[in-house]
């Protein structure tokens, strides 16, 4: 039976409730729905594929382990992002960054070579190096500045929902954006 | 309004969620302020840049993989916490049923402990016995061996009743209060009915 094509009509909270009744093919469409998600977002804080991948499954994991205590008062998407962000953040604090650091060339990568098409060789070029330089600019913010700026400007989360996964206040997730804005353009300056 | 405000102000413009009244200050500000205006390009250029970043190298067969083995793992999960639970149930079950045998066994031993009667001590007056054990293994008649010892036995509590007090007894017993007249005079006549 194809789980994609059975579960797909359902909604997250259908799937929550089936897999707190015990349907596993429920939880494997919302791993399917959220892994490239969770993942990302894991990846940009870590930089690091294999730390990456034993997050995201860690993260699956502690959901289903808990998910009979999820109330549902949020969605499961901010609640599973919330793991993941937690997983992560203990992760990095515990672990020295500089090891566990891979070369930026191997794993970040630009959206689309095609895309290098819309723009002039020149303006390729300066844009490539705008581009490394801001994953070390990044790399560089205080990890609560960078946490937030890469929710919201990374995988496109309102400050709302940012500011639930964080568990702050719409304003403090405003502030640690504004801040890590600030933070990067006096560093990128020169190459913007 | 300061331009270090405005920079804040800024920051909430480019993700959407500054208010009309604040937006239309901005505005205002930005009209006159070409350091502003420079601020809010360099935001804008900076936000493009990062939404241009991507995870590199993932393979699609990864994501299916990925799917697979979170599979495998609830499913080892599950096998695990089930053991885990009739494990803990049985061992569970096997403490209380330990502790109810305990408490049943203790509630018993206080309760029904058999009785003690005094008459049970004076038929068992050791050395009596003995002698009784002695004489039936050579003599028949057991009838007068057992009621003479008896008699024996009750006649020596009555007469002697500090030497006859005997574990589980408390205190000194007053046998006459036990017997009818007819019981006292048999037991002084040494055994011998009266037969008149």
């Amino acid at each position: 039976m194809n789980t994609k094509n059975c579960m797909d009509g359902y909604g997250d909270e259908d799937l929550v409730s089936l897999t707190k009744e015990g349907n596993l093919n429920a939880f494997t469409e919302l791993v399917r729905r959220y892994q490239k998600k969770v993942y990302k977002t894991i990846f940009h804080l870590t930089r690091n594929h294999h730390d990456s991948d034993d997050l995201a499954q860690e993260t699956f994991m502690k959901a289903y382990a808990s998910i009979k205590k999820f109330r549902q008062k949020s969605s499961f998407y901010t609640w599973l992002y919330r793991i993941a962000v937690n997983l992560t953040l203990n992760f990095l604090k515990k672990r020295s960054r500089d090891k566990k650091v891979e070369s930026f060339s191997k794993v970040w990568a630009w959206r689309g070579e095609g895309e290098s098409a819309l723009f002039s060789p020149e303006e390729y070029s300066a844009g490539k190096e705008l581009r490394e330089r801001l994953k070390e600019a990044l790399d560089s913010l205080p990890l609560i500045y960078k946490t937030s700026f890469i929710l919201v400007n990374l995988q496109g989360m309102s400050h709302a929902q940012a500011a639930e996964v964080l568990r702050c206040s719409e304003k403090t997730v405003s502030w640690r954006i504004h801040k890590a804005r600030k933070m990067l353009r006096e560093r990128l300056k020169s190459f913007i | 309004m300061r331009c270090t405000r405005i920079e804040k102000l800024l920051s909430d413009k480019i993700d959407g969620v500054l208010s009309r009244r604040k937006e239309k200050k901005l505005e205002s500000h930005l009209l006159c302020c070409q350091k502003c205006r420079s601020y809010l390009e360099d935001l804008e250029k900076l936000s493009q840049v990062a939404g241009e970043l991507e995870v590199g190298k993932v393979e699609d067969n990864y994501w299916q993989s990925f799917t697979s083995r979170i599979k495998q793992k609830v499913i080892s999960f599950r096998t695990e916490r089930r053991k885990q639970t009739s494990y803990s149930g049985l061992r569970w079950a096997w403490i209380g049923a330990s502790l109810v045998f305990i408490f049943l066994l203790s509630i018993s031993l206080l309760h029904f402990r058999p009785e003690r009667n005094r008459e049970f001590y004076a038929f068992s007056y050791e050395d009596t016995l003995q002698l009784l054990y002695q004489d039936a293994g050579e003599n028949i008649n057991l009838g007068d061996l057992i009621e003479n010892a008896i008699l024996d036995s009750i006649e020596h509590l009555i007469f002697y009743p500090e030497e006859s007090s005997l574990p589980g007894m408390s205190g000194l017993i007053n046998p006459w209060d036990e017997f009818t007249v007819e019981e006292i005079n048999l037991i002084l006549s040494g055994g011998k009915k009266n037969e008149s």
